[in-house]
């Protein structure tokens, strides 16, 4: 019997207090903005990613779900799961969440005493360490 | 909900073991049932098994009342625990040929994967397995008839590594399709695998809630405090194991919410915070002083 077996092709070093659900659809997300993923690309199954992650399937299927409904993933029948061709939301939707995001940087920074050029040269090295993780 | 419980309790002798238990385990769920040893859980799940009989309250399982269990049902009830007795004369083989007819939905295929996957020796004679073997039986037994739900007690219990794992992938190959509800003391390599936690104590069932909230309301906290201080005579009841070393205080906070509802708390106690440490649990972290703070609260 032919046994394919789909090595989940980006590490997760778990932390606490998060919810799993999120930790892997973060993890994911990494991987395709890295490039590491790349669309057409095949992506585990849900059993594979619970099996190699050692998650419950439902995890699993949770975080799958979530990687479709933002256009990460796309399910073709008789084939599986693929890394989609996105295009990333358009105008004001583009910046969504991220400016919350931002605020809550800008304000932890400046309360731990970091300066602004500290937390600018740290994102720009942050950026470019996503583009060397690709493996290709 | 696949089991569900209402004000259950067993009186054992002239003790109340297990006490107006609210149980929920929800279809699909991996539930684990944490405690110190005495807390009930054991009872709990024969309760659930229709081994022991409820002195008050009842037990439902698929709807059903747990006192009327009968065949049919036990064709859908995986069950494996330590403490069960394997007929130690037979060898393995012989064990699996006298179980397969018995159930109607038994999976030669899963018996093979099963068998194989834990390295169980056919023609071995069952009193002569390891213990680790012995309990990986007996999961292989209570899984090969594809049951909708799995009650373990305490399946970890002694095993080695290697051997936790083995059980752990097997738990998640078979979970989904497989509601599980695990009562155990070692929580290390589980804790990701959990969907839900339950935890009982002195008979009683604490809280039980998804694993994601739980991980979201403790923090381990550590608050640097002023010279002139003494510990209030009444801290927030969320606040568990409360010690003060030097100027530090440390708890581990239950209700957590945010660091400025925290901060508001101390103020509220009138500790005056010079420095304050917040950091998350993990769920293995969780248990000890959750089992610690119920004990220290027996003990006054």
């Amino acid at each position: 019997m032919c046994h394919i077996v789909h090595m989940t092709p980006f590490r997760i070093e778990f932390q606490p207090g998060q919810p799993i659900v999120d930790q892997v659809v973060f993890a994911a997300t990494r991987a395709f903005v890295s490039g590491q993923m790349l669309p057409g690309d095949a992506f585990p199954s849900v059993r594979a990613l619970a099996a190699d992650l050692r998650i419950h399937p439902n995890t699993a299927h949770k975080a799958v779900q979530a990687l479709i409904r933002e256009g990460w993933l796309e399910v073709h029948p008789g084939i599986g799961t693929i890394v989609a061709h996105r295009v990333a939301p358009a105008g004001g939707d583009r910046w969504g969440l991220l400016n919350d995001k931002v605020d809550a940087l800008v304000v932890d920074a400046r309360s731990a005493g970091i300066s602004l050029e500290d937390l600018q040269r740290v994102i720009v090295e942050r950026w470019a360490a996503l583009d060397k993780t690709e493996v290709r | 909900m696949i089991v569900e419980t209402t004000a259950l309790s067993h009186m054992f002798a002239g003790r109340e073991v297990v006490r107006d238990v609210g149980l929920q385990v929800p279809m699909g769920a991996a539930m684990v049932l944490l405690g110190a040893n005495g807390a009930g859980k054991t009872s709990l799940l024969r309760l659930l098994l229709n081994i022991l009989r409820p002195s008050k309250g009842g037990a439902r399982l698929f709807g059903r009342d747990s006192r009327c269990l009968g065949p049919e049902d036990f064709q859908r009830i995986g069950y494996a625990a330590e403490s069960q007795i394997l007929p130690g004369r037979l060898s393995v083989s012989a064990y699996f040929d006298y179980l397969r007819p018995l159930y109607e939905r038994w999976d030669g295929a899963l018996e093979q994967h099963l068998r194989r996957h834990f390295g169980l020796p056919g023609g071995q004679r069952i009193d002569l397995l390891s213990h680790g073997a012995s309990m990986t039986l007996r999961l292989a037994t209570a899984l090969a008839f594809r049951p909708t739900l799995l009650i373990l007690d305490e399946p970890l219990g002694g095993l080695d590594q290697d051997v936790r794992e083995q059980v752990l992938d097997i738990l998640i190959d078979r979970a989904g399709d497989t509601t599980i509800l695990m009562a155990t003391q070692e929580i290390t390599d589980i804790d990701r695998f959990a969907t839900h936690v339950a935890f009982m104590a002195d008979g009683r069932l604490l809280f039980q809630e998804e694993t994601g909230t739980l991980a979201a309301r403790m923090r381990d906290v550590r608050v640097q405090v002023g010279e002139m201080w003494d510990l209030p005579a009444t801290l927030p009841e969320s606040w568990l194991t409360a010690t003060r070393t030097g100027r530090t205080l440390g708890f581990i906070d239950s209700g957590f919410v945010s660091e400025a509802v925290l901060r508001q708390q101390l103020a509220d106690c009138g500790i005056e915070i010079g420095g304050l440490d917040i950091r998350p649990l993990a769920l293995r972290d969780i248990a000890v002083p959750l089992i610690r703070a119920q004990r220290g609260e027996t003990g006054q």
